[in-house]
């Protein structure tokens, strides 16, 4: 292009989108201050003095810089593991003095060494900036792992008619994951504000894009999910931020979403091991004659509107910048030892007098003749409505949980009463479902997300897992994740190996998330309601042949607070813990093996995380013998872990070896004479506990 | 370089302790000064404080075993010192030199050991129990895990303190340290001395008198009122000077009548029974015997008493009067020949000269062993207790 021509398009193209010239050189100083980063990490992981994976963003600086240039300071943005552009633009936007600039800048180089000075305290590192209470809701390090997240957090402002937009940034390859599918799709249905920006440049790692996909074009796939597929040049910051406001606009005006394909092309490999044998050289020189700084320089300088001098004066000012970044970075001190177990869960709200009071309630209730009893069903409906009607914030949403009132009756009614925006039927997409929770959660909503069978589970695993139980920890504590997935487990009704498991290990195994399994309508309600009101993200995990259950349950608000076991029946001569289901099969065990003259105490943990691990203990000590009973496999199972702890609190009190009773390590059977034998029943606790007492 | 933890000499008369309980595990931080072991000579338990700050490593003497005093047990240094190679010698465990039940089970071989000869296990509960009633697992029959394990009530069984069938038990306090040799010392008392217990009422009003009038100006001069106790002593003291075969023991082929007039003083403490002694109680002024009981007895109740000040009694005194019993029979210390059962004072109507007056009346309890002395010789010493009370005039 000749520089005349060249002028009149940049001029044109500022004036269309309504962008000073003091903008444009935000732009390419914003863009310059990203490469500079990346060019200095990149050393330093080639000097080996820093350690760690960092994806490096240079060459993309376009699509970062123009997008975000695009939205209000109130909007939102998910970012990627190739992240440092976001986070930078993002947080330079939001910075509003050349200190505050410098102190963003120096918070992301810290946060990439591991240092306690850098946005999460050295916890999250380059893969995990985030900066949610500007906005920013992190990168993550799962390809695709935030676009639920996104949905979510624009589900929240569609609640809350807030007029915010929701930026979902991510790459070529993630738009051939599940979540991309679902997460377009679940936007679309509802028309959220939110606006997808696909960084297509070309290789997947290694693979490249046209091997993966047989459409040539990322945007095209919009059209599956009846949004606009939108391409633009990702080396142009202009065409760029052109492009998303147009989105950001329809989003606003409550038209739904679109996907913006930016054409881009990174400069570096994938990670810092990558030797780049799939692309050539003359590739590379053909993406980086079009490089995106000179690129906005030059139409500057074409437009008269920058001269030589003020941008080597501008390239000094970029490397001062750096310089104070990187010594503040190093200097910043290393995390103190203390802090690997802070941040894992938010603080509890309830207090020691909450749990006396709880106690206290429980007493009562098994003193007194019951004076209302209803089912466990009636009770997880009860605990929902009350909260919904406390908190504008609660929601709920699942597959069939609206008019239908869930598959086994929990949301019954709820739908009638709240309306659509708040008992949500969601399409059968469980990852976007954990994962719109865990954005809605972020963005200041209490979602219950309902997955209709715990089997189910494993397909939103990678969303609340790794993104709702981990984002507070690896954002150096700097969020909360309050949200509760409401699921059912267990066997009985003789549906077989995908409807039956007990998969709660699963779930305990992760930090950052509890894990709760009540037996009681009592248990039921209070738990639940305690859970909603947790600002952590938690499992409630019901069982389908309690709903039917009935239990005297108090009308009104009571909480019981998570962590706190019941003893169900106090005995002396063995221990039973258990949990869930379980925990009437011991009853009933127990009242047997009287006649026997054992006697037994059944400890319900109520919740297994938290464990309230002093009740097994003080129980263990009085008796000597454990036997712990849980309808999950044998293998690897939560008991075990009781078990182990067991072991260690109280080893010298045990007068038998500990025993478990648990499900045979086979896919539940649907036969019925079959199930029974893979499930423990009565006769197996009971025999359990005599040879505990033997 | 590691610091040498040994058993310090613990009186005068103390060879050998006990190994009762390490307070800290093997290898773990301590601090100048706290306590870190405890023994048992064959008087009471005492702790054993670290000398320096440091890891402590246990050398390998179990807890039950008897070792000389001096005796090295442990080293003190970093955490990866270890005992062998700042061991300076390995000392003999031997027994105790006059056994007792309770040496006879420090001599047990260690519990360990003894499952390991054996082809039984014995369960983490079990063990626990045994350690601490001191029941030697050799001998427990097992009948857990179908009489292949050791369990609690096994253990329970030979203690003999299984619980009785029906009765629940709400806490079991094990029988080691102080408790322990308290239910020994006085089983073997009852078992083996022919008691005989005389009640003798005083009438006391003349005493309580006296000491009403000097109790504020002594209160003032010595810093304490002088108690009945402290009278008591010393009269007992001098008495037992002019009863001798009350101030005796048995050895094996003869009465011995002892020299020192030694008076032990039953104490009850947070730990149990105690009995600090004063010595040459006959000798000293009635300051310096009330002093001496009030500074040992402040220490006993600390669990600060030194042994040489809990042994070596040759008579003592025990006072249950201030918790209004009136008379009592207590078990004789050995190898004491006998003990003084002390009840309360009170105003109870007496009969003088013919008519029926309030007296402040006093009923002492002689308990002998008859092996030693006779009735009358007994009842005359009482007798001169009884005269000196009534007719005391000054404070002896």
């Amino acid at each position: 292009m000749k520089p005349a021509d060249r002028k009149t398009a940049c001029s044109q193209t500022m004036k269309t989108q309504g962008v000073s010239r003091d903008d444009l050189l935000t732009y390419l100083r914003q863009m310059m201050e990203i490469r500079a980063l990346e060019n200095q990490i990149a050393t330093l992981l080639g000097q080996a003095t820093l350690r760690g994976a960092s994806h490096l963003y240079a060459g993309e600086e376009a699509v970062a810089v123009g997008a975000v240039a695009a939205l209000r300071d109130d909007d939102w943005i998910t970012s990627t593991h190739r992240g440092h552009g976001h986070a930078h633009a993002h947080g330079d936007c939001h910075a509003k003095t050349p200190a505050a600039r410098q102190e963003h800048y120096n918070q992301m180089m810290a946060e990439v060494l591991g240092k306690s000075g850098g946005y999460c305290k050295g916890k999250g590192g380059s893969m995990h900036i985030a900066d949610v209470a500007h906005g920013n809701l992190g990168a993550t390090g799962i390809v695709g792992g935030n676009l639920p997240v996104a949905v979510g957090a624009a589900l929240a402002q569609k609640q809350k008619n807030s007029g915010q937009v929701v930026l979902c940034f991510f790459g070529d390859g993630a738009s051939n994951t599940g979540n991309f599918h679902e997460a377009l799709n679940m936007a679309s249905i509802w028309k959220l504000p939110v606006v997808f920006v696909v960084e297509n440049n070309l290789y997947g790692m290694s693979v490249p894009w046209r091997e993966v996909s047989a459409l040539p074009d990322v945007a095209s796939r919009a059209a599956a999910y009846g949004f606009p597929g939108i391409i633009v040049d990702g080396m142009d910051v202009l065409a760029v931020r052109g492009a998303v406001a147009e989105a950001v606009a329809r989003a606003r005006r409550g038209e739904g979403p679109s996907l913006v394909e930016a054409k881009t092309y990174r400069w570096f490999g994938h990670s810092h091991s990558d030797p780049r044998v799939y692309r050539t050289r003359e590739e590379e020189a053909a993406w980086k004659a079009r490089d995106p700084i000179h690129r906005t320089r030059d139409d500057l300088m074409a437009a008269g509107l920058m001269t030589e001098e003020a941008f080597e004066q501008m390239k000094r000012e970029v490397d001062a910048k750096l310089a104070a970044a990187l010594a503040f970075a190093q200097t910043s001190p290393e995390p103190k030892p203390e802090e690997v177990d802070t941040d894992v869960f938010a603080p509890a709200h309830t207090t020691p007098a909450d749990c006396a009071a709880e106690a206290q309630l429980r007493q009562r209730l098994r003193a007194e003749p019951p004076a209302r009893v209803i089912t466990y069903a009636q009770a997880i409906q009860e605990a929902l409505r009350e909260e919904m009607l406390r908190d504008g914030r609660v929601f709920i949403m699942g597959e069939d949980v609206g008019l239908y009132g869930g598959a086994y009756g929990a949301t019954r009614d709820l739908f009638k009463e709240f309306g659509p925006w708040r008992v949500l039927d969601t399409p059968i997409s469980e990852a976007a479902i954990g994962g719109a929770a865990v954005g809605a959660a972020m963005a200041g909503q209490r979602p219950v997300a309902e997955i209709m069978y715990v089997d189910f589970t494993p397909l939103a695993m990678d969303q609340i897992a790794n993104q709702g139980a981990k984002n507070r920890y690896m954002f150096g504590g700097r969020t909360s994740v309050p949200m509760v997935v409401r699921t059912e487990g267990g066997a009985g009704r003789a549906i077989a190996a995908h409807h039956s498991q007990s998969l709660e290990a699963l779930w305990t195994h992760f930090p950052g998330i509890y894990v709760v399994m009540p037996a009681t309508p009592y248990d039921a309600k209070g738990l639940l309601k305690a859970a909603i009101r947790d600002d952590n993200p938690v499992m409630f995990i019901e069982h389908k042949m309690l709903y039917k259950e009935k239990g005297p349950v108090p009308e009104g608000d009571y909480v019981i607070p998570l962590g706190v076991a019941d003893v169900k029946r106090i005995g002396k001569d063995v221990t039973i813990v258990t949990y869930s289901r379980m925990v009437l099969l011991a009853l009933e065990a127990a009242n047997r093996l009287a006649l026997e003259g054992i006697d037994v105490e059944v400890v319900d943990l109520r919740t297994l995380k938290p464990l309230d691990i002093d009740t097994v203990v003080t129980s263990v000590k009085k008796t000597g013998r454990f036997v712990g009973v849980t309808e999950a496999y044998e293998n690897t199972s939560f008991i075990n872990e009781v078990m182990a702890q067991v072991n260690e609190a109280a080893f010298d009190w045990l007068d038998a070896p500990m025993v478990r009773v648990a499900a045979a390590n086979v896919p539940v059977p649907r036969a019925e004479i079959l199930e029974d034998i893979a499930i423990p029943n009565v006769e197996r606790i009971m025999a359990a506990c005599r040879k505990a007492v033997k | 370089m590691a610091t040498e933890l040994f058993i310090p000499k613990l009186g005068q008369t103390v060879e050998e302790v006990k190994l009762v309980h390490w307070l800290v595990a093997d290898g773990a931080k301590v601090s100048q000064g706290q306590e870190i072991l405890e023994v048992e000579t064959d008087k009471a338990t005492f702790p054993i404080e670290s000398p320096t700050d440091g890891h402590l490593h246990i050398g390998p003497f179990p807890e039950g075993e008897v070792v000389p005093v001096l005796a090295v047990v442990a080293v003190i240094g970093g955490p990866d010192d270890c005992f062998e190679a700042r061991r300076p010698s390995n000392p003999v465990p031997t027994t105790m030199s006059t056994p007792t039940p309770a040496a006879a089970r420090a001599a047990v071989p260690p519990v360990a050991a003894s499952v390991q000869e054996g082809s039984t296990f014995a369960s983490p509960r079990a063990r626990k129990l045994a350690r601490e009633t001191g029941v030697d697992l050799a001998q427990v029959r097992p009948t857990g895990g179908n009489g292949t394990r050791i369990v609690a009530r096994d253990v329970e069984a030979l203690a003999g303190s299984a619980p009785v069938a029906g009765v629940r038990v709400r806490e079991r306090v094990p029988l080691t340290g102080v408790r322990g040799l308290i239910a020994d010392n006085m089983a073997r008392s009852v078992h083996t001395t022919a008691r005989v217990t005389l009640l003798m009422e005083i009438d006391a009003t003349a005493l309580v008198e006296l000491r009403t009038r000097h109790k504020d100006r002594l209160s003032h001069e010595w810093g304490f009122a002088p108690g009945y106790n402290d009278i008591l002593v010393k009269l007992v003291a001098e008495g037992l000077r002019k009863f001798p075969y009350l101030n005796a023991r048995l050895a094996a082929d003869a009465i011995e009548w002892l020299e020192p007039v030694h008076i032990g003083l039953a104490v009850d403490t947070d730990r149990g029974l105690m009995v600090p002694v004063v010595r040459d109680a006959d000798q000293k002024g009635l300051r310096q015997v009330g002093a001496e009981f009030r500074e040992r007895i402040e220490r006993v109740k600390a669990g600060r008493a030194l042994p040489d000040e809990l042994t070596g009694g040759t008579f003592t005194i025990t006072n249950l009067g201030m918790y209004d019993v009136d008379a009592f029979t207590p078990v004789i210390r050995l190898p004491e020949a006998a003990i003084l059962g002390v009840g309360r004072i009170a105003p109870k109507p007496a009969v003088r000269d013919g008519v029926i007056v309030i007296r402040q009346l006093w009923t002492l309890c002689l308990v002998f062993d008859h092996r030693l002395v006779d009735g009358a010789p007994a009842a005359r010493f009482l007798q001169y207790l009884k005269q000196r009370i009534e007719g005391i005039v000054e404070l002896p």
